[in-house]
C-alpha cells in the first residue's frame, strides 16, 4: 500500500512536467503582453521595451521556460512581474485562505448531503425522497455565483448579519474571521451536496437490494445495524470517488466564488494574474491547482482501498 | 462690502499660508478660531465668485501679472472649502485609532513612478517637493519655495530642513538630484520619465537648495508634483515596501489581504499625522466595498458605484466627496487612418449623434458632468465658446453622413477598454445613439491585457476610451491625447493631414513659451482644430468618488484622486 | 427542449438505418420509462415551455430587448414591467424572453460540437486503439485534469471574448468527457458476438465503428447530452458573468447578472431574475438527463 503511494506519487511528476510545459506555452500564447498594461495608454515604445526586458520577456520562450525550471528545481518559483513579490511567499500566503474554504466548504457539503442522501434512499418515494430530489436539482442548477449575491442580499444587505467579503485575521478577530468564512463556504458546499445527495441516495438504492444486505436483514439483525454496519459502509464506496471529483469541482468553484467574496485565495489570485498577464504567478497557481488536483485523485483511490481491502494495488 | 470681503479674504489667505508654509499644522486652538470667521463667509460665497469673473475680465483687458489671479481664485477656494472643513472640525482632532479603508484592487506596486490604477495611496507613504492644492494649482510641501529663471530653463527648489525618511535618514538636496535623475531615467519603464523628458539633470547648491535643468523651455510643476521623493537606498524594494517621507510608515502588506502603514513619529508636520495606523484592504468589487461601508467593516473607500451614489449621499452617517472634474474624462475616439473615419465629415458626424446628456443621465446615473470642450472652467486654457461646439443634433449627422458618401449608414465596431464598466455602459448608448443614424455598431468589450496592444497598435476603428493627462498645466490634455511627445500614436494622424502640421506647431509654441496669455491663444486655436477633426470627443468627466463614515474627519483628496492622511483623524 | 427532440429523432434515424424490431422495442420501452418518471417529466416540462417560450420571444416580449427608456431606469417590477427595469430602462422581462434563446443557441451548438467531435474520436481511439489512443487520451487526460472553469477562462483568454468564442470553449471543455464515455463504451462493445460477426462478413473499419457500434452506444451518449446542455448553460453564463461570454447589450443572463450584482442595494430584482431563469433552464437539464439515464437503463427501470 506504502509502496503504491509512493509509486502513485512519483508517477504525477511527469505529468507536472507535461502540464506545466503546457500551461507555459498556453499563457504565453494567451494575447497581451503585461509590460503593455503596466505602461498603458500614455506611454513610449522605450516604456515598453525596457518593461519587457526588466520582465526578461524579451528571451525566447523556451529559454524564459528553462529558466522557470531551473527556478522551481531549486524551490523559487520565481517573482511577481509588476511588483517583484516572491511567488512562494505569494502563493504561501493564499493556499492556507483556500484550503480552508474547500475543508468548510467539504464539511457542510458532507453534513447536507449524507443525512439527505441516506434518508431519501432508506424511503423511496417519500416526502423526504422528493425533496431530496428537488434539492440536488436545485442547487446543481443554481449557478454559485448567483447564489452568492443572493446571500450577500440576504445576509449581509438585509440583515446585516455576515461581512459581505474579505478574511480578517484568525489570530487577530477569530470570530469576524469565522464569519467571513460561511457565506464562501456555504456556497460551494451547497453546490457540492448537490451531486453528493444524488450519488448517496443511488448508491443506497443499489446497496439495499443486495443480496448481503437481504441476507443481513433475515439475520435478525435491527434495521439500524443493517443500514449502518453493511449498506452505508458499502455504499460509500463508489460516493468516495465522487467526493473526490467534488473536492476537483470545489477547487473550480472557488475560483469564481472567491472573487466574489475577495477572498484572499489562489483562484482570486489566478484571475487577477491572468487579467494582468502576471506570468510567473499565473504559472504558480495553476499549477497549485492542477497538482492539488491530482493529489486529490490520488488520495480518492488510497483511500477507495482503505475502504474496500477487496481492491489489490498493482 | 468689498472691504469687508476684502478682508475676510486676506485674513484666509494669511491663515492658508501659515498653514502651507508654516512648517507646523495648525494646532486645534487656531483651527477652532477660523471656524468662526468662515460662517460669516458662508453666506457670501455666491457673491465672491462673481468677483472672481471680473477680476478675470479685468485680467484679459490689461494683463495683469499673473500672480494676482492667482491669488484670488486661491480665496475663492479657500472660501467655498472651509464650510465643509468647520462641520468635520467643530471637535478637537483626536489622537490614535485605526482607519480601515479599501481603494479598490490589490496594490499593483508601490514604486511611486508608476501611475497605475491604485497610485492613489502614493501621499500616504511618499511626498513631492510640491503638490496640488484644492484650487487645482501647486503649493509648497517638501519645498518651502521654488523659482523658476527667467529663460524657463532651470527652477530652483528651497528644501524644507528636517525632513526625515522613514528608514531613519534626513532627506537633504543629495536625494533630490538621485530623484531627478531616477525620474529621468527611461530604463525603468516608468511614466514619470515622460514628464522629465526635458530635464538634463539636478545640481545641488547647498544641502537644501536644488537646482533642475531643462533643455527646453516647458511646462515643470506637473513633473515635479509627482516626483516623489525615496532614498536611494530604498529602491531594491521600492516595488513592494515603499519608504519616503510620508505621515505613515510601511508596516506591512500581504497582498490580496492588507497593506498596513503605522504613525511615522519624525514626520516632519510636528504633530500630525493624527491616526496610529492605517489599513488598506483591497476589495475589488464596487458592490462588495460599499456594502462593507454600510456594515462598518472599513471607515472609508474610493470608488463608490455610481448608481449608489445618491443612495450613499442620503444615508445619515456617511460622507461622500468627489475629486474635481477636469482631470480625466471618458471618450468615444476614432482611428482617422480607418474608413469611413478618414472624413472629417463622418467624424463630425459622431461628434453630432451623440447624446451626452443621456450618457451622463443612464451610463453614469447622473453622477458624472457632461463635457464637450476637455478643459474645466477652473482651467486657464478654458474657452467659453468652445462649451457647446457640438450639441445633439442626431438630423446634422445624418446630413453629415450623407454629404460624407454614407446616406444609409455603416457598419463597423467599437473596441470597448475593459469587459465590463463604464467603457462598456456608455458603448451601449453610443450603440443606441449611432443606430438613430443608420450605423450599425458592433461592440467588442476587451481586457485590458489586449485593449492596450490593440489600442496601440491602431488595430480598431472607433473605441471607448478615457483620457486626458491629469495634468494641472493645458499641455497634457494635447500631448497626452495625440501628439507630440513621444507617445505612440494610436489615433493614426500623420503629417498627411493637412492640418496636422499647424496643429503640432501650435501645440510646440504653446509649450515653449512663458506667457500665459500668449499660450492661451496659442492653446485656443489647437483646440479648435482638434474640436473640429473631431476625432477625440469627450463625452463625461471621469471624476474620482470616495465615501466615509462620519467617523473620519479630515479625509482629503486631491485633483488626482490622491488620498492625503496627514490630518484625518477619526472620532472614537 | 430542441436538442431533446433532436437527439431523440437522432436515435429514431439510426434505428432505421438498421432497423432491429428488439432496439424498436427498448425505445419503446425507454420512451415509456421516461414519461413515467416524475422528475425526469418535470425536466422535460421545463425545457418544452422555455422552447416554447425562446421561439415565441418575439410575440410574447411586451418591449424591444434592447430599446433603451431613460426615464423608466431601475423601475421595480409591476404590471408594466414585470421583471423591472435595468440601467437602461430596458424591459428585464423581455431581455429574459430573448435571453432564452441565446442560452439554447449556447447550449445546443457548444454541445453539439462537443459531441460530434468527442464521440467521433472516442469511436476511432478506441477501435484503432495503439499508439493514437494513447496520445489522444493523454491529452485529454491533461485537459481534464485543469478545473473547466479555468480551461475555459484560459481558452477565451486567447481567442478573445465573444459568443463565438465562448461556444467553442464550452465545446471545447467538454469534447473529453464525450471521448472518453464513447470510447469506454467502443472498448466494451467491440469484442462483443454481433461485432465480430460484422467484420467476419467482410465490412470494413468506418462502417463497423459508425454503423455497427454507434448505435449501441447512442443511449449512455445521450443522458451525457443532457447532462452537458446543463453544464454548458452554467458554464457560458458562469463566462458572461466575468465578462468573457456573450457580450452585451446582448440580453445573455450571465451578463445581466453580472451587471444587476452592480445594483444590488436599491434595484435586487435586475441580479434575481436572471440567476431565477439559469437556475430554471438547468435543472430543466438535469432532471430530463436524470429520468434519461433511468430511463435507458434496463436495470434501474425497475426503482422507477
Amino acid at each position: 500500500m506504502g509502496k503504491y503511494a509512493i509509486k502513485r506519487l512519483i508517477q504525477i511528476i511527469p505529468v507536472l512536467i507535461i502540464v506545466s510545459i503546457a500551461v507555459f506555452s498556453i499563457i504565453h500564447l494567451i494575447p497581451g503582453d503585461p509590460a503593455e498594461i503596466m505602461a498603458g495608454s500614455n506611454a513610449t515604445d522605450e516604456q515598453v521595451a525596457a518593461l519587457r526586458h526588466q520582465y526578461g520577456l524579451d528571451k525566447p520562450i523556451w529559454s524564459q521556460y528553462l529558466i522557470w525550471l531551473e527556478n522551481v528545481a531549486t524551490g523559487n518559483l520565481g517573482y511577481s512581474l509588476t511588483n517583484g513579490f516572491p511567488v512562494n511567499k505569494l502563493l504561501l500566503q493564499r493556499i492556507p485562505a483556500t484550503i480552508e474554504l474547500a475543508i468548510a466548504a467539504a464539511i457542510i457539503g458532507t453534513l447536507i448531503a449524507f443525512p439527505l442522501g441516506i434518508i431519501a434512499a432508506l424511503k423511496p418515494g417519500s416526502f423526504i425522497d422528493f425533496f431530496s430530489t428537488l434539492f440536488s436539482a436545485l442547487s446543481f442548477a443554481v449557478p454559485s455565483f448567483w447564489l452568492a449575491i443572493l446571500l450577500i442580499l440576504l445576509f449581509s444587505l438585509q440583515f446585516k448579519l455576515l461581512p459581505p467579503s474579505g478574511r480578517p485575521d484568525f489570530s487577530e478577530e477569530p470570530i469576524e474571521h469565522l464569519k467571513s468564512l460561511i457565506m464562501p463556504a456555504l456556497t460551494l458546499g451547497i453546490a457540492m451536496a448537490a451531486k453528493l445527495t444524488r450519488y448517496l441516495r443511488s448508491s443506497m438504492l443499489d446497496v439495499l437490494h443486495q443480496d448481503y444486505v437481504r441476507t443481513a436483514r433475515s439475520k435478525g439483525l435491527s434495521e439500524r445495524s443493517v443500514v449502518v454496519r453493511h449498506a452505508i459502509r458499502n455504499a460509500l464506496i463508489p460516493v468516495i470517488t465522487v467526493f473526490g471529483l467534488q473536492i476537483g469541482d470545489l477547487l473550480s468553484g472557488a475560483i469564481i466564488v472567491e472573487s466574489i467574496f475577495s477572498w484572499p485565495g489562489v483562484g482570486r489570485l489566478t484571475i487577477q494574474a491572468i487579467s494582468w498577464r502576471d506570468y510567473s504567478i499565473l504559472q504558480a497557481s495553476v499549477m497549485f491547482i492542477v497538482f492539488a488536483f491530482l493529489l486529490v485523485n490520488l488520495l480518492t483511490d488510497l483511500t477507495y482501498g482503505l475502504i474496500n481491502p477487496r481492491i489489490r494495488y498493482e | 462690502m468689498r472691504t469687508k470681503l476684502l478682508f475676510v479674504a486676506v485674513l484666509i489667505l494669511v491663515f492658508s499660508m501659515l498653514v502651507s508654509c508654516g512648517g507646523a499644522p495648525a494646532a486645534p486652538e487656531v483651527i477652532e478660531k477660523t471656524v468662526v470667521e468662515t460662517v460669516i463667509v458662508e453666506k457670501e460665497v455666491e457673491k465672491v465668485v462673481e468677483k472672481e469673473v471680473e477680476v478675470e475680465k479685468v485680467v484679459k483687458e490689461t494683463v495683469v501679472v499673473e500672480k494676482e489671479v492667482v491669488v484670488e481664485k486661491e480665496v475663492i477656494v479657500e472660501v467655498t472649502a472651509e464650510p465643509a472643513q468647520a462641520e468635520s472640525e467643530s471637535t478637537e482632532p483626536q489622537l490614535g485609532g485605526t482607519l480601515n479603508m479599501s481603494l479598490g484592487p490589490d496594490f499593483i506596486t508601490f514604486h511611486p513612478y508608476f501611475d497605475v490604477s491604485t497610485a492613489q495611496f502614493k501621499p500616504i507613504f511618499y511626498e513631492a517637493p510640491i503638490r496640488i492644492g484644492d484650487d487645482g494649482d501647486f503649493e509648497p510641501w517638501l519645498a518651502e519655495s521654488w523659482e523658476e529663471s527667467e529663460d524657463g530653463l532651470s527652477i530652483t527648489l528651497n528644501l524644507r530642513q528636517g525632513i526625515m525618511f522613514h528608514n531613519g535618514r534626513e532627506m537633504t538636496a543629495d536625494d533630490v538630484i538621485w530623484s531627478v535623475d531616477h525620474a529621468r531615467n527611461t530604463e525603468f519603464g516608468h511614466h514619470l520619465s515622460d514628464r522629465f523628458l526635458l530635464a538634463t539633470g539636478a545640481e545641488k547648491i547647498d544641502d537644501y537648495t536644488v537646482k533642475i535643468n531643462y533643455s527646453e523651455v516647458g511646462p515643470k510643476l506637473d513633473g515635479i508634483a509627482t516626483m516623489q521623493i525615496f532614498p536611494q537606498e530604498a529602491l531594491d524594494d521600492i516595488e513592494t515596501a515603499p519608504v519616503g517621507t510620508g505621515p505613515f510608515k510601511f508596516e506591512e502588506w500581504v497582498p490580496g489581504d492588507r497593506l498596513v502603514g503605522v504613525k511615522f513619529e519624525d514626520y516632519w508636520q510636528e504633530g500630525l499625522p493624527y491616526l496610529d495606523k492605517v489599513v488598506i484592504k483591497p476589495i475589488p468589487d464596487e458592490q462588495s466595498r460599499m456594502l462593507n461601508l454600510m456594515a462598518g467593516s472599513i471607515d472609508a473607500l474610493r470608488g463608490v458605484p455610481l448608481a449608489d451614489k445618491t443612495l450613499l449621499e442620503q444615508a445619515p452617517d456617511i460622507t461622500v466627496t468627489s475629486s474635481p472634474a477636469g482631470f480625466f474624462f471618458y471618450a468615444f475616439i476614432m482611428n482617422i487612418n480607418e474608413p469611413p473615419f478618414d472624413n472629417p465629415l463622418v467624424r463630425q458626424a459622431m461628434n453630432y449623434a451623440i447624446d451626452r446628456e443621456k450618457i451622463a443621465q443612464t451610463a453614469f446615473h447622473g453622477a458624472e458632468v457632461p463635457v464637450v470642450e476637455p478643459y474645466p472652467e477652473t482651467s486657464w486654457a478654458y474657452v467659453s465658446e468652445f462649451a457647446d461646439f457640438y450639441t445633439y443634433d442626431p438630423e446634422k449627422a445624418k446630413e453629415l453622413l450623407a454629404e460624407a458618401g454614407y446616406p444609409d449608414g455603416f457598419k463597423t465596431s467599437m473596441l470597448i477598454r475593459g469587459p465590463s464598466g463604464p467603457y462598456l455602459d456608455q458603448a451601449q448608448v453610443y450603440q443606441q445613439d449611432l443606430a438613430a443614424i443608420g450605423i450599425e455598431m458592433e461592440l467588442l468589450p476587451t481586457e485590458l491585457a489586449q485593449y492596450f496592444p490593440a489600442l496601440i497598435g491602431s488595430e480598431f476603428a472607433i473605441a471607448s476610451h478615457g483620457t486626458g493627462d491629469a495634468t494641472v498645466d493645458p499641455s497634457g490634455l494635447f500631448e497626452g491625447a495625440a501628439c507630440c511627445r513621444p507617445f505612440r500614436n494610436f489615433f493614426g494622424i500623420t503629417d498627411n493631414e493637412t492640418w496636422f502640421p499647424e496643429y503640432k506647431e501650435l501645440i510646440a509654441k504653446g509649450r515653449a513659451s512663458l506667457d500665459r496669455e500668449e499660450r492661451k491663444a496659442y492653446y485656443h486655436d489647437a483646440l479648435e482644430i482638434q474640436m473640429e477633426q473631431g476625432w477625440n470627443i469627450p463625452t463625461a468627466w471621469r471624476q474620482e468618488i470616495f465615501a466615509y463614515s462620519n467617523r473620519v474627519h479630515n479625509f482629503r483628496t486631491d485633483m488626482g484622486g490622491n488620498i492625503w492622511l496627514n490630518e484625518t483623524w477619526l472620532s472614537q | 427542449m430542441i436538442s431533446a427532440t433532436l437527439s431523440l429523432n437522432k436515435q429514431k434515424n439510426t434505428d432505421l438505418t438498421r432497423p432491429s424490431e428488439k432496439y424498436e422495442s427498448l425505445t419503446r420501452m425507454a420512451i415509456q420509462a421516461l414519461l413515467r418518471h416524475r422528475s425526469g417529466m418535470a425536466g422535460l416540462i421545463i425545457i418544452i415551455s422555455l422552447a416554447v417560450l425562446a421561439l415565441l420571444a418575439p410575440v410574447i416580449a411586451p418591449y424591444d430587448p434592447l430599446e433603451m427608456r431613460a426615464p423608466d431606469r431601475f423601475q421595480p417590477p409591476s404590471s408594466t414591467y414585470f421583471f423591472g427595469t435595468d440601467e437602461f430602462g430596458r424591459d428585464i422581462f423581455s431581455r429574459i424572453l430573448y435571453g432564452t434563446r441565446i442560452a439554447f443557441s449556447v447550449g445546443v451548438i457548444s454541445i453539439g460540437i462537443a459531441t460530434v467531435v468527442g464521440v467521433a474520436t472516442g469511436l476511432v481511439a478506441g477501435y484503432a486503439g495503439g499508439t493514437f489512443d494513447t496520445i489522444i487520451m493523454r491529452l485529454f487526460d491533461t485537459l481534464l485534469a485543469f478545473p473547466v472553469i479555468l480551461l475555459a477562462i484560459v481558452i477565451l483568454a486567447m481567442l478573445g471574448p465573444g459568443s463565438l468564442n465562448a461556444i467553442l470553449a464550452v465545446a471545447i471543455v467538454n469534447i473529453p468527457a464525450f471521448a472518453r464515455l464513447t470510447r469506454a463504451n467502443v472498448l466494451v462493445e467491440k469484442n462483443k458476438e454481433y461485432v465480430e460477426a460484422t467484420r467476419s462478413v467482410g465490412a470494413k473499419p468506418p462502417r463497423i465503428v459508425f454503423r455497427t457500434i454507434f448505435p449501441n452506444t447512442v443511449s449512455t451518449i445521450l443522458v451525457q447530452i443532457t447532462v452537458a446542455l446543463a453544464s454548458a448553460v452554467l458554464l457560458e453564463s458562469a463566462l458572461s458573468f466575468l465578462g468573457l461570454g456573450t457580450p452585451l447589450p446582448a440580453p445573455s443572463w450571465g451578463s445581466m447578472l453580472s451587471v444587476g450584482r452592480g445594483y444590488l442595494a436599491f434595484a435586487p430584482w435586475y441580479g434575481i431574475f436572471p440567476g431565477l431563469a439559469i437556475t430554471l433552464m438547468v435543472m430543466g437539464f438535469y432532471l430530463l438527463g436524470d429520468g434519461l439515464r433511468d430511463a435507458l437503463d434496463p436495470r434501474r427501470q425497475k426503482l422507477i
